[in-house]
């Protein structure tokens, strides 16, 4: 399988706010993520899950390791690693349609190419009729749809997701990952999620690594074997059941 | 509440006042307990007012000169404002968004602005001379401060996942201080040049009343040696019906430019 993402011997502390040591919170992380893959890293609230997202979006450097995104090195953020953080994070002044056609507008692509994308992708995120809403109009998961619209309309070669469905409530989250798995599928997206939700990770993804606690390193590595596609009844399913109590098991 | 079909433009209560105020002030005039030299009849400041308009009636030396001082004096302020909104909005998102720069401008900045505006006019004066320059240098002084300080403000709590989404879609700087950092800080801006404005205004008058042949300003202090009481409170609501409308066209502009931003009155 061609590899999108080498990470080997990661390392990264932050200063301790309070004064004193620096506290290492990533600690000798390795993986690698593959094209066409979904992938999720699960582990303790605060264990550096998320730092390692944002080094790999390229906001944050690590002091030692290698971080490689299509064999070259990450140097900061790109629109071939899309981003979609805990919360929607969207231009509250403009619309949706604004809001998702933001970074295609930077690509300076004709006005039908645009529009053309743009509808192609409100339709996929069930965001057809709502072109014309402000951010501030919308539900939190309605939000969180023109989020992932306007990284998915770039057409990433990545997809990094940081706790995305944390923030809703568990029908709307339901939801979303039922709406990111058909997604996922329909146009052969590769992804990497960080997430505390065990379900949520054997739900959506090929391979799970665990992940310790402070400082973060990999502890396990799962395959997860359900065929695809998916449906969100798997969740009752008992090799499901056995696997989220190996994950839980590992973590505690 | 009150239901939303039978709500008026104007609050009744709010016109209690007023409107106790005036016929207080109409019955003093008309019993004689208010003299003449000291504040002017409803009646007669009305006329006045209206002659000082149109000019048809000749009732003082001022009459029919409105528009003249009218427009001196928003040009001076539009002058002075304009100065300092460019400078304001200019410094401020420097020092917002860049921290060298917040540490070499803000110091110096917070430092004069501890100068109270009207401890600036004998420098001014000895600088400018008396008249057109002094006025629109106190008024570019003193609206500068509010509107550096929003500026700033607004600009340097932008959420940084904001900046970092537009990054990862792909904005450089230049895209970024166009498309999230000016457009974040306008809420914020919109307050300071409002504020700045009210205070464009204020000083203008602290710049007329030094000396200069027209301007509503100096048609206030001209009155009181003139002996012409009735024009100095005519020339005050003229300013405040000026300031009133240079805050609504402000607004409305800001409305334009962001329709969608949410704005309180």
């Amino acid at each position: 399988m061609e590899e999108r993402l080498k990470i080997r011997a990661l390392r990264k502390s932050y200063d301790h706010p309070n004064g004193g040591e620096r506290c290492l919170v990533l600690d000798d992380v390795s993986l690698t993520v593959g094209k066409g893959e979904l992938i999720s890293l699960v582990g303790p609230s605060g264990c550096g899950k998320s730092t390692l997202l944002r080094i790999i979006a390229g906001f944050e450097t690590a002091e030692v390791g290698v971080v490689e995104f299509c064999a070259k090195p990450v140097s900061g953020p790109s629109p071939e690693r899309g981003v979609v953080f805990q919360s929607p994070v969207l231009f509250p002044w403009l619309n949706v349609r604004d809001n998702i056609t933001y970074g295609l507008k930077l690509r300076r692509l004709s006005d039908e190419t645009i529009e053309h994308l743009c509808q192609r992708y409100m339709s996929l995120t069930g965001l057809s009729d709502k072109g014309d809403f402000y951010p501030a109009q919308l539900s939190g998961g309605m939000q969180q749809r023109v989020a992932l619209a306007r990284v998915l309309v770039l057409e990433p070669k990545m997809l990094l997701l940081d706790e995305p469905f944390a923030s809703l409530d568990a029908p709307t989250r339901m939801k979303m990952q039922q709406l990111l798995l058909d997604v996922s599928i329909k146009i052969g997206l590769t992804s990497l999620m960080v997430t505390h939700d065990i379900e949520e990770a054997l739900l959506l993804s090929d391979r799970v690594y665990v992940l310790s606690g402070s400082p973060a390193c990999v502890i396990r590595e799962l395959t997860v074997p359900f065929a695809r596609p998916r449906h969100l009844d798997l969740v009752g399913d008992s090799d499901f059941a056995s696997m989220k109590r190996e994950i839980l098991h590992a973590l505690i | 509440m009150m239901n939303k079909k039978n709500r008026l433009p104007v609050d009744p209560l709010a016109m209690v006042l007023p409107i106790g105020v005036l016929l207080i002030w109409s019955l003093c005039s008309y019993f004689n307990f208010l003299p003449v030299y000291l504040f002017p009849s409803p009646v007669r400041m009305f006329k006045v007012g209206w002659d000082f308009l149109i000019g048809t009636e000749g009732m003082t030396p001022y009459s029919g000169s409105l528009l003249n001082h009218l427009i001196a004096s928003l040009m001076r302020v539009l002058m002075g404002f304009s100065l300092a909104a460019c400078l304001g909005i200019l410094l401020g998102l420097l020092s917002g968004r860049i921290k060298r720069a917040y540490r070499i401008l803000d110091p110096m900045i917070q430092m004069l602005r501890a100068v109270p505006g009207i401890g600036w006019l004998p420098l001014a004066m000895i600088w400018f001379g008396v008249g057109q320059k002094t006025t629109v240098f106190l008024i570019a002084l003193a609206a500068f401060f509010p509107i550096y300080l929003n500026v700033a403000h607004g600009a340097a709590r932008i959420p940084m996942e904001l900046i970092q989404a537009a990054q990862m879609m792909g904005a450089d700087a230049r895209v970024l201080l166009r498309t999230v950092i000016i457009p974040a800080s306008f809420p914020s801006m919109l307050v300071g040049l409002r504020l700045g404005m009210g205070i464009a205004w204020a000083y203008l008058v602290l710049g007329e009343l030094t000396g200069v042949a027209n301007g509503l300003g100096a048609v206030m202090m001209d009155a009181r040696m003139l002996g012409q009481i009735e024009m100095i409170p005519i020339a005050m609501v003229s300013i405040a019906l000026m300031g009133k409308l240079c805050d609504t066209l402000l607004v409305k502009l800001a409305k334009r430019l962001h329709a969608d931003q949410e704005m309180d009155r």
